[in-house]
């Protein structure tokens, strides 16, 4: 049995990951700015995948699934590029 | 061995000056991975089948084959079937068992195959028992000749398994382009929320990267690979038809 969610609650899931993503990412650039001192970092690209956002079978619809009725889960991957001026 | 570390210094400084000039021609973007997905009610079915003799000699494989093409082109014909609603792939060789033959160890024999694909793309389509007394006619009618249904991947998992028959659209373009519209219409919302995050506002798509879906590969001989068609399904209601891209937005 595969558990979903509707698609209205799964676009709000993927906000709340970008979100979470988001601030994980001004932690680390917040942790390489103190790391070199007198230097500016500056961001030059910023790449979002939605991860697992294509069903794997066919007759499903593409929305985020789990085996578990407690919880689905989404994930998505930020990458960012800096310049360290 | 200190001028060599010098040679190396400048030589990065070189590199980094000449990367730098080309990031200050790139404009900062934000991209966004994102997938329309459409469904097309198919107007093609499309039934796999395989003709196959094997026999010690080459050439006897070959002879047997192509007696039960013959065969099975004359029995289709007699069910109405025209020359362009029916495709074989045409005689082709391989080792007896499929198996594997090392230090030039000689199979005891020869298999020759070809593909049968049979189109179905009238009314039938609409009556879901007129199709399946149509297939079981053609399946039934093959099988007097020897020819045996094609169980076809045609998707990358389908609760269904693999099928021997395969739905599609013949002209997939609208519902391409709908997709597309779908994913692009995906992408803004997410990348506004990022540039609302960093503080900065898009201004324009700098450009936009289509992925092509993959069809199944196999390391097998595929009757898909016979077919001018993109999407496959094992459901007659529904093909599903996915867009994905890459759009880049520029900000500032």
């Amino acid at each position: 049995m595969v558990f979903s969610v509707g698609e209205a609650e799964s676009k709000e899931l993927y906000k709340r990951a970008s979100a979470q993503a988001w601030t994980e990412v001004e932690h680390r650039l917040g942790e390489l700015a103190a790391a070199r001192p007198g230097r500016k970092l500056e961001l030059v690209a910023v790449q979002y995948d939605p991860m697992f956002e294509e069903s794997l079978i066919e007759e499903l619809p593409d929305q985020p699934k789990s085996s578990r009725p407690q919880a689905v889960e989404v994930a998505v991957r930020l990458r960012v590029t800096y310049e360290l001026r | 061995m200190k001028k060599t570390f010098c040679m190396f210094a400048v030589l990065f400084a070189l590199v980094g000056e000449a990367l730098l000039k080309a990031q200050e021609n790139q404009k900062p973007t934000i991209s966004v991975s994102s997938t329309g997905k459409v469904s097309a009610k198919p107007d093609v079915a499309v039934v796999f089948l395989n003709i196959k003799s094997t026999a010690p000699l080459a050439a006897d494989a070959l002879s047997q084959n192509s007696k039960k093409v013959e065969e099975a082109k004359t029995r289709l014909a007699a069910l109405g079937y025209k020359d362009d609603q029916v495709k074989f792939s045409g005689n082709r060789f391989s080792p007896a068992g499929g198996g594997m033959f090392y230090g030039g160890q000689r199979p005891t024999g020869f298999d020759v195959y070809n593909f049968v694909l049979v189109f179905l793309d009238g009314p039938e389509l609409k009556d879901v028992n007129q199709l399946n007394s149509k297939v079981t006619m053609v399946l039934d009618e093959m099988g007097k000749v020897g020819a045996s249904p094609n169980e076809t991947p045609i998707s990358r998992a389908s609760l269904g398994g693999s099928s021997v028959v395969a739905f599609t659209v013949k002209d997939p373009s609208a519902f391409e382009k709908e997709a597309y519209v779908q994913a692009m219409d995906k992408s803004r919302p997410i990348a506004d929320d990022i540039a609302r995050r960093m503080k900065v506002q898009i201004t324009a798509i700098e450009s936009v990267t289509s992925a092509g879906q993959a069809r199944v590969q196999d390391q097998f001989a595929n009757p898909l690979d016979e077919l001018p068609y993109q999407y496959f399904s094992s459901s007659l209601e529904e093909v599903p038809i996915r867009v994905s891209l890459t759009v880049r937005y520029t900000y500032k």
